[in-house]
């Protein structure tokens, strides 16, 4: 046939160098992706205990949007009454991460008032 | 590569493939040293945010447990007193503020730093704001500055004071 081609050494050496440099920038795209889910899931969890407080204060609004660390949160609370003037309430905060719904859920109860 | 035999039967390159060569490796060199770079800027930009945000969580899980315990609070502009029940007679004053004194500001919890130095980021607290809102909760907001990078991290929280009174601080 008389064709030359490349050595097997030749071949795996540079598969070996692709891949390492592949796997490099996957890795440091994932730990990207943690960090921004930490932080996103953390905002969302103070959000949700700052509802609750005004839930336990008595009063909060249905739905509330804000920015906060570059994404923007929804809040929402849902009432369910119980017994004796006691309720449940499930606060609830939603945001977009990377074209995924991400949402972070605090269940409340609050005991009927003395 | 095509070799060329010279007169002494010795074989080797021609210049313009050494040339050439020369140049690809150095333009894949460049591109791949300017990707690892970014990848390392960005990696340490990340440890920072990370160290950032849990600074800043510290520091506001220790104000929200602070606050849901406290019989009532005096809130001045970045600065917040925290009394809590020490005993049936007395009560404990606990004071958060930030420190300006450094170039990185911290908060400091009765003089003592809650938030400061590490090694992965210059942590700096560029806010902490504090809201009476209606029945006893007590709204806070913390911003934290990675002062190498710029990246901010901005927390918004809140706490019910379980054990508060219209009348708390009225004798206090």
């Amino acid at each position: 046939m008389g064709e030359r081609g490349f050595l097997l050494v030749e071949v795996l050496l540079s598969l070996l160098l692709v891949a390492a440099v592949g796997a490099l920038a996957v890795s440091f795209r994932a730990q990207a992706a943690a960090a921004e889910f930490a932080v996103h899931e953390t905002t969302a969890v103070f959000l949700a205990q700052k509802r609750r407080a005004l839930v336990l204060a008595g009063g909060a609004p249905v739905e509330a949007s804000l920015e906060k660390n570059g994404s923007l949160f929804t809040v929402s609370s849902q009432k369910t009454s119980g017994q004796n003037g006691a309720c449940a309430v499930l606060v609830r905060v939603c945001w977009q991460e990377r074209g995924q719904a991400r949402c972070v859920c605090l269940p409340v109860a609050v005991d009927a008032p003395r | 590569m095509r070799r060329v035999e010279c007169r002494h039967g010795v074989a080797g390159f021609m210049l313009a493939e050494v040339l050439l060569s020369l140049a690809l490796l150095g333009v894949v060199t460049a591109a791949l040293s300017t990707a690892f770079l970014g990848m390392v800027r960005l990696y340490r930009e990340e440890v920072a945010v990370l160290e950032l945000l849990a600074q800043a969580r510290f520091a506001a899980q220790s104000l929200l447990r602070d606050i849901t315990y406290a019989q009532f609070v005096r809130i001045d502009e970045e600065q917040i007193a925290v009394f809590t029940q020490r005993n049936a007679s007395s009560l404990q004053k606990i004071v958060y503020k930030l420190d300006k004194k450094k170039k990185e500001w911290r908060i400091m919890k009765e003089g003592q730093p809650l938030t400061g130095e590490s090694k992965s980021a210059r942590v700096s607290f560029s806010e902490m704001h504090f809201t009476q809102r209606e029945r006893g909760v007590i709204c806070v907001e913390l911003t934290a500055v990675d002062l190498d990078s710029g990246r901010k991290i901005s927390l918004e929280t809140a706490a019910f004071m379980q054990n508060w009174r219209e009348d708390a601080d009225a004798g206090a």
